[in-house]
């Protein structure tokens, strides 16, 4: 199986929405859609999910034109939404069945995702009385209830305690295991790198940056160098040529032109006899690769407006 | 045009709707208020009437008369007490004659003081003969029953006066006939005031009626959709239905509802006119008299329902299926243009306006009878008039049916067209955020589809 977007768009009259965007899910796992706000990134999940028309482009699942309406795909949109006067299991139930699914499989789904949600109880009530992320869990059982194949998964984890935010993951976790095909969009860069191995950061409508997440990080080489010594190490960085980037109580951070620069201040830390507590080369951060590019980005079209 | 799931939205909308507390209580209120009021308008006569009796009084009351003597004098001579001995001793009254000649005054002063007593006095003027009925100065005989012996009298007298004039029991029974006076445009019904009253207010009830149903239903359709647009249950939705399963599925629930409310506001309707016949009955015993002021009122309803019959039943439910699916489907098309729904009323506001002048369009030239008139010929083909004008003027038989099936036909097709045209814009229209869009955005969306 694979899901394959190709050079899909989206115009509004004289505003272009989305530029051409194109990109692969060959094998099972998490793909992240990245960018600003009003990047295009719901546009086109909304495209991908056949809800908004496009200007060009085709969205293909196994080869053939994807239907959301006749496949199994699951959505956890970024606005959550559910009737407030209505109780859980009726409109779960009434999701289910606009899926295609028969009574007995729902009431079935139904048991373990309550239970795998620790939402046992809540099935006759409305989605009123529920506070926010009970509300988000019932939506993820929503977008999970058809066991989809395809899951699209829009800010899974904003609003949510770190209890209930460890419970999302787990259940992404599962879903990866279960070799389903994810589309992630997110703004937490941490649980990006958590999960995804290949990424899109759009700006503007545009793709900024695509393709595999290590080996994006790889081509930007150990570049991040953070050091905490026993002493004053600042002279020694200066005479590597290093200017810190960040100095905290807990360590300094340098951005590195080479390798050789980060060794070279390694040995002069050691001849000096400074006790050495802290070491570390390291490839760049999502966040910092994600800024980055965003600002480049700016910077080629000539804005000043950024992120 | 993928209308896959539709079905399951249909029966999510009417359970949850009818489940709901609005149109449970609605329900109650609308159900109460008609069988009441159909209850009133079959009680109402005989309440009325029964009132007018025992306010009139009665020549007997239990089989009793509340008189026991009656002094008869007629100073024309025509009659004298034995004519009226048989009718008056058949009810325990004693007639005393008092003669041709009798002292009226005496006799007056007499039954004055005398209770339960009452003077028959007959005299002739130029142009006839008065009848006088004196009662006693107590309240042991009421004006009514004075007034009842007197028509008794004055109709025993007749008869003995024409049969001394020679006419035989035949001649008299057909001299006494009585003759109504009925109006009517020449080639049509005949009717008197009060059918004319009937006609004038069953179409204006039906007018409205189906106007309330039509507008508080469509109305629902555009609460319905803009509430799963602004509350984004819409964006869940559309993962796995097409925007046009969700409004047909959601338009035929509420048509469905709204055809329930329309049943039963006839059958409780109905059900309160068969309930009044009894009632009516058991208020004012078995006057004959009340009795017939009910019957005529149901005569005149049937009068006024003169067209009624199955194919009518048919075409006005298809109208009204049909008028409620085009009001609905533009509800729906307004539903889907705003994000917010504080901004649902002024959207609304349009169609209003178009729904009221529909409404006044279909009513005007029904309430004037559903004569046929220019106005009334326009309101059957305009689709904001006809779903009110058509049913209304098929009950009155203001129409036939050949030209209600076209008038029908059009509807039809302005209804396919409307369709079609929120088919084409819907699924643009209903995931736009931002400012509400105005007509002239959804006739571009459509042009540029």
């Amino acid at each position: 199986m694979a899901l394959e977007v190709k050079e899909i768009s989206k115009q509004y009259g004289s505003f272009t929405a989305l530029h051409p965007l194109s990109f692969t899910l060959n094998e099972p796992g998490v793909y992240a859609l990245l960018g600003t706000n009003g990047a295009g990134k719901t546009t086109a999940i909304r495209i991908i999910l056949g809800m908004l028309s496009r200007n060009s482009g085709e969205v293909l699942w196994n080869g053939k034109a994807l239907s959301p309406v006749t496949e199994k795909v699951g959505y956890l949109a970024e606005e959550r939404g559910l009737y407030p006067k209505y109780k859980i299991n009726e409109q779960l139930t009434y999701f289910a069945k606009l899926r295609g699914m028969q009574k007995a499989d729902i009431e079935k789904s139904l048991k373990y995702w309550f239970a795998r949600l620790e939402l046992n109880g809540y099935e006759d009530k409305r989605a009123e009385q529920l506070s926010k992320g009970n509300q988000q869990k019932i939506q993820l059982v929503a977008a999970l209830v058809a066991d989809p194949e395809l899951l699209i998964l829009d800010e899974p984890l904003s609003g949510l305690d770190p209890v209930n935010a460890d419970l999302f993951k787990s259940v992404i976790n599962e879903q990866i295991e279960k070799k389903k095909y994810i589309i992630m969009s997110c703004h937490q860069m941490p649980v990006i790198e958590e999960f995804c191995k290949d990424i899109t950061i759009l700006h503007h409508g545009s793709a900024v940056l695509q393709g595999d997440l290590n080996e994006i990080k790889k081509g930007y080489g150990r570049v991040n160098l953070s050091v905490k010594c026993d002493g004053n190490v600042l002279p020694l960085a200066a005479e590597c040529g290093l200017v810190p980037e960040t100095i905290t109580p807990d360590k300094l951070t340098f951005k590195i032109q080479s390798e050789e620069q980060a060794g070279k201040l390694l040995k002069l830390i050691i001849d000096s006899g400074m006790p050495l507590v802290h070491y570390e080369l390291r490839e760049p951060s999502l966040h910092e690769i994600f800024v980055e590019n965003i600002e480049k980005a700016d910077k080629e079209a000539g804005r000043s407006d950024g992120i | 045009m993928n209308t896959f799931g539709w079905k399951s939205v249909f029966s999510f909308t009417f359970v949850q709707t009818a489940k709901s507390k609005a149109f449970k209580v609605s329900s109650v209120i609308i159900i109460t208020l008609v069988f009441a009021m159909a209850l009133l308008a079959g009680v109402l006569p005989a309440l009325i009437g029964s009132h007018a009796t025992s306010d009139d009084g009665d020549v007997t009351v239990d089989g009793k008369s509340p008189v026991n003597t009656v002094y008869f004098s007629d100073t024309t001579g025509i009659t004298s007490g034995k004519d009226y001995e048989g009718f008056l001793s058949g009810i325990g009254i004693k007639i005393n004659d008092c003669g041709k000649d009798a002292d009226i005054p005496s006799f007056t002063e007499k039954v004055k003081n005398e209770s339960k007593s009452l003077l028959i006095t007959i005299k002739e003027n130029k142009s006839g003969y008065d009848i006088y009925a004196s009662r006693p100065g107590d309240d042991s005989v009421s004006s009514g029953t004075a007034n009842d012996f007197g028509e008794i009298i004055k109709s025993i007298f007749d008869s003995v006066r024409l049969s001394r004039a020679g006419l035989t029991d035949e001649q008299i029974t057909a001299v006494d006939k009585t003759v109504s006076v009925y109006q009517s445009v020449a080639g049509e019904p005949t009717e008197n005031d009060f059918g004319y009253v009937v006609k004038m207010v069953l179409p204006m009830l039906s007018s409205l009626v189906l106007f309330m149903l039509i507008f508080i239903y469509g109305q629902m359709v555009a609460q319905s959709i803009a509430q799963e647009k602004t509350s984004k249950v819409m964006e869940l939705l559309l993962t796995s239905v097409r925007p046009l399963a969700v409004i047909i599925g959601k338009i035929l629930a509420m048509g469905s509802l709204a055809l329930i409310q329309f049943l039963m506001i006839i059958a409780s309707g109905t059900l309160g006119i068969v309930v009044s016949t009894p009632l009516s009955s058991s208020i004012i015993g078995s006057s004959e008299e009340t009795g017939a002021v009910t019957s005529q009122l149901m005569t005149e309803v049937g009068n006024a329902l003169g067209g009624f019959s199955p194919i009518v039943i048919v075409l006005i439910i298809v109208v009204f299926i049909v008028g409620f699916i085009f009001f609905a489907l533009i509800a729906g098309l307004i539903g889907a243009t705003v994000s917010r729904m504080e901004d649902l009323n002024a959207a609304m506001q349009p169609m209003a306006i178009i729904g009221v002048l529909g409404f006044y369009l279909a009513y005007f030239p029904s309430s004037m009878g559903g004569e046929a008139n220019t106005m009334a010929l326009i309101s059957y083909y305009l689709p904001i008039s006809s779903p009110f004008s058509i049913p209304s003027a098929l009950l009155t038989g203001a129409i036939d049916i050949p030209q209600a099936l076209l008038a029908v036909l059009v509807l039809c097709v302005f209804a396919v067209l409307m369709a079609l045209l929120v088919a084409r814009v819907y699924e643009q229209v209903i995931l736009h955020t931002g400012n509400r869009l105005k007509i002239s955005d959804i006739i571009g969306l459509a042009k540029n589809k």
